[in-house]
């Protein structure tokens, strides 16, 4: 059977599965809608329900095709029992002019081919292949939920990617690609229902072009990347609102607090959209005077079936129901404070913005830095106040600004695009009044969005639609060689396939396109483990990092139970506690470590066993701006006859102020003093240290990038780090590490 | 009681448990001896190598210059080889435009934390010193700590930076 079979029967079988699902859920609360309004929201309300469906699979550890074939069957069967494909018998909506109909119909199918062919070709977005569709493969391959703790992106909620996963088990890559061409077709049409119910047919229809054609909706909107297909959840749960709203249908509460939870299980910057429809609902019921607990309760129960499954995911794997984010109240050793504020603070600022001022021109016309643009038309945005006079322009623009809210913390285009459907609607709306500007808006906007004219006026690299690969997307082209002609990422992923064995993990900086391969790749920046073996390789590699700083402590010779070494005050907001060796002596020689010593640490007292390990490249830090009062304490059973302590620290905790306690037998903290610096030192041995730390970490490759920080460093001393190269992969290093020979 | 239980249960979800404590890891058998030795007895500042020999206090080189800026307090390691009728020879220059804001300026260069030279330098300039070293402050199994102060610095007004002097290169030698 050919691929591109494969690939549709993926989509076609997730898409109505989803249909069929929502429209179950419709016909059982008996709610009423147009008939073009009926299809976009049964398929949206069917995602959120299929994708729990996905979620109890993946936690059973039964996903397997058979399963999804089983499970989609019997929904699509007893759908159509129920008779959900019939054509709606309710009433439809006005209807549209026919010089809309037509501008609608033509924009429709050249974009929608447009669109339909690129998310068919071999899905090559960075984002999608590697951590979207990366885990995705995993789950499937491990039958369900691994136990996760090495990359942060484990860690977010994957609502969309339940989706993926049902499609990808039979098309992969380019059926996943699909489903999100479908959220991207629907949103529109969701537009344009919504606003031809509330009787501004003209303006959804102009909305719907403006949103259907924004370039950053194409070029996301079909690849495995979750954006569109989240814009279009939240429209959903607006939507349903403002029916409810019209038309105080009770049982809507049920689509809209699923809905809202699905949010939530969809990305985690639009949770916003619980408290915003649970405010709403309120607002309707107390002007309404009717009681309030039973339908708030009943949504919250709605919305907790959602989203409750991730937090506790979240809270059983890695300790932090919210992971990656808000880990200082959830302190965990998977993902680190330190890291959550860099990864915060560089996605307020990245893309070489230097001033604010560029963001307006480079997110609507340019896309040189921001990742994508909506289109000249959105430098008409600001035109969109003037619909503050009209009660939808004031909701709508309000919504628009709720769901901006999160783009301040990244300050990528795609980032805006929850709020784009609104800013849309709002802008038609303020233009509507005006005569033929609407469709000259709309059919301008169609015009210079498509790739050919597009290309013309955006900053040369901006990332768009490109081509129209039809026989890459129908598979007369060879997936293998088409990708293996465009994207590197990929090349390297086959190549670790090829020389890696099964089972064997792959430590590396900068990441690969793990959907492409089934081998392990771990990066450094995702996880605490990972920052922890960036760690070990810098301060091998690094002089300014390695631990030549001795600090000692000097006391009377005594028995004592315990030693505590604690910061006496604040430190630079840049430096961190940290100790790479934690050493007892006894008339000037080390007291040998015993395995029944205990030790801690705080805070991050997960890793104080790497102050006593012995191994210089590993060290227990802080991963915090030094304050008062941080410790790190070794306990011994029974009392020890102690006089000195020797630390053993790394360059930068020359600004140290630490105070050394002893615990004596009578149960009092004895202060020891505040250590003498007496030397620096020259370490040897620091790589072959780092080493042996990632062997013992369970890693066996390691892959070097052109522009990894390590990459000339491994080459040149290849045999003081126990390296042998596997493979060189046009500039990429793929290197074995050696067994160590005692 | 209802809200209790709620409260509590809350509290619950925003409590993750922090362990106590660890038990020793099992001990690395860490071998200095694997790789050649990394630093020698000296270093001129543009050697490709240099940055191995600074401890703190020394700038990043500028391109097409053989000088570095130090800040007041300069750091450095260096790993004599021998012990015996070794100096401490240091090409320093005290920079005109840092001149003119400080003045005369007085130096204090130790090794291994005992001072072993007091300069004081009242016209700015390019130098030379060579230092005897006490054969008791040098060590050939480990490198020693040179530290070189400067009483006076000038402020960039462009960035704040404090400049102390300049250093071209640094070393023991016979």
């Amino acid at each position: 059977m050919p691929q591109a079979f494969y690939i549709l029967f993926g989509v076609v079988f997730t898409a109505f599965t989803c249909y069929t699902l929502g429209a179950l859920l419709f016909q059982k609360l008996r709610l009423t809608f147009h008939r073009e309004e009926e299809r976009p929201l049964s398929l949206l309300c069917g995602a959120a329900m299929l994708h729990g469906i996905v979620f109890v699979i993946m936690t059973a550890q039964v996903a397997r095709k058979g399963v999804f074939l089983a499970v989609g069957c019997v929904i699509l069967c007893y759908g159509w029992r129920r008779g959900v494909f019939r054509t709606p018998l309710s009433a439809p909506l006005p209807p549209l002019s026919r010089f809309w109909r037509v501008s609608l119909a033509v924009v429709f199918a050249a974009y929608g081919f447009l669109y339909w062919i690129n998310a068919m070709a071999p899905e090559m977005s960075p984002d999608g292949s590697s951590y979207h569709l990366g885990l995705v493969a995993r789950y499937l391959r491990e039958h369900g939920f691994p136990r996760i703790t090495t990359t942060m992106y484990a860690n977010l909620t994957q609502g969309i990617e339940m989706l993926y996963a049902f499609a990808f088990v039979f098309g992969r890559h380019s059926a996943a690609s699909l489903v999100h061409c479908v959220f991207t077709l629907t949103l529109p049409l969701l537009i344009l229902s919504h606003a031809r119910r509330f009787g501004m047919a003209q303006v959804g229809a102009a909305a719907a072009i403006f949103v259907l054609c924004a370039p950053v909706v194409g070029v996301v909107g079909t690849t495995a990347y979750i954006d569109v297909a989240v814009a279009s959840v939240v429209f959903a749960v607006y939507s349903l609102l403002r029916i409810y709203e019209q038309t105080r249908q009770r049982e809507l509460i049920v689509p809209i607090g699923l809905l809202a939870g699905f949010c939530f299980a969809v990305k985690y910057t639009v949770a916003m959209a619980i408290p915003f429809a649970a405010i709403w609902i309120l607002l309707l019921l107390r002007k309404e005077k009717a009681a309030l607990l039973r339908p708030l309760a009943l949504f919250a129960a709605c919305v907790a079936l959602m989203a409750a499954p991730w937090a506790i995911k979240n809270w059983m794997i890695v300790g932090n129901p919210v992971s990656p984010f808000l880990n200082r109240y959830f302190p965990n050793p998977n993902v680190l404070i330190s890291f959550e504020e860099e990864y915060i603070a560089s996605m307020r600022q990245y893309g070489n913005v230097k001033d604010w001022r560029q963001i307006p021109l480079d997110i609507t016309v340019r896309g040189a830095h921001l990742s994508g643009m909506l289109g000249v038309l959105f430098v008409l945005t600001p035109l969109a106040l003037l619909s503050l006079r009209f009660p939808e322009g004031r909701r709508l623009l309000l919504t628009a600004l709720l769901f901006s809210l999160p783009y301040v913390n990244n300050i990528g285009t795609r980032f805006l695009l929850p709020a784009l459907p609104f800013y849309a609607l709002a802008l038609a709306l303020a233009c509507a009044r005006t005569p033929r500007l609407l469709p000259a808006l709309a059919l301008g906007h169609a015009l210079l969005s498509w790739p050919h004219v597009l290309r013309h006026v955006c900053a040369p690299g901006a990332w768009k639609l490109e081509h129209i690969a039809v026989a890459a997307a129908l598979r007369i082209t060879d997936e293998d060689r088409y990708l293996s002609a465009r994207f590197d990422g990929y090349t390297v992923a086959r190549v670790i396939e090829a020389a890696v064995p099964k089972g064997e993990i792959i430590f590396t900086f900068g990441g690969v396109p793990d959907a492409y391969t089934t081998r392990e790749v771990r990066v450094g920046y995702m996880s605490g483990w990972g920052r922890n073996v960036s760690e070990a390789i810098w301060t091998a590699a690094f002089a300014g990092n390695a631990p030549v700083r001795r600090l000692e402590f000097r006391f009377p010779r005594q028995p004592l139970r315990a030693f505590r070494l604690r910061t006496s005050e604040a430190g630079p907001k840049d430096l961190q506690f940290s100790v790479n060796e934690f050493r007892i002596l006894n008339e000037q020689k080390e007291i040998p470590r015993r395995e029944d010593w205990r030790v801690h640490a705080w805070p991050n007292p997960w890793d104080a066993p790497m102050a006593f390990d012995n191994n210089p490249v590993t060290r227990w830090r802080t991963w915090e701006a030094i304050r008062q009062g941080m410790m790190i304490e070794v306990v011994f059973p029974a009392a020890v006859p102690a006089d000195g302590v020797l630390l053993e620290t790394a360059n930068d905790q020359g600004f140290l102020k630490v105070e050394l306690y002893g615990l004596a037998e009578s149960g009092n903290w004895l202060r020891l003093g505040s250590g003498r610096e007496y030397s620096v030192v020259e370490m040897h041995g620091l790589r072959r240290a780092a080493m042996d730390y990632l062997r013992q970490q369970g890693v066996s490759y390691i892959l070097a990038a052109p522009d990894d920080p390590c990459y000339a460093e491994y080459h040149i001393n290849q045999p003081w780090w126990g390296l042998q190269l596997a493979r060189n992969i046009g500039g990429y290093r793929l290197y074995r590490i050696e067994d160590r020979k005692e | 009681m209802r809200f209790r239980v709620l409260l509590s249960l809350a509290f619950l979800n925003g409590c993750s448990r922090t362990p106590q404590s660890f038990p020793v890891p099992a001990q690395y058998n860490y071998r200095a001896g694997m790789e050649p030795r990394i630093i020698g007895a000296g270093t001129a500042m543009d050697d490709p190598n240099a940055d191995l020999y600074l401890i703190s206090g020394v700038k990043g080189r500028e391109p097409n210059s053989s000088w570095r800026w130090t800040e007041p307090r300069a750091e450095f390691r260096l790993h004599p080889t021998e012990t015996k009728n070794q100096f401490l020879v240091v090409r320093y220059s005290v920079a005109g435009v840092t001149f003119q804001s400080t003045g005369p300026v007085t130096f204090s260069i130790a090794v291994e934390g005992k001072e072993v030279f007091h300069p004081r330098v009242t016209e700015f300039g390019i130098g030379v010193w060579r230092i005897p070293v006490s054969e008791n402050l040098l060590r050939t199994d480990r490198p020693v700590a040179v530290v070189m102060e400067v009483d006076k610095f000038y402020t960039t007004p462009e960035d704040g930076a404090r400049l102390g002097f300049q250093v071209q290169s640094i070393g023991f030698e016979p």
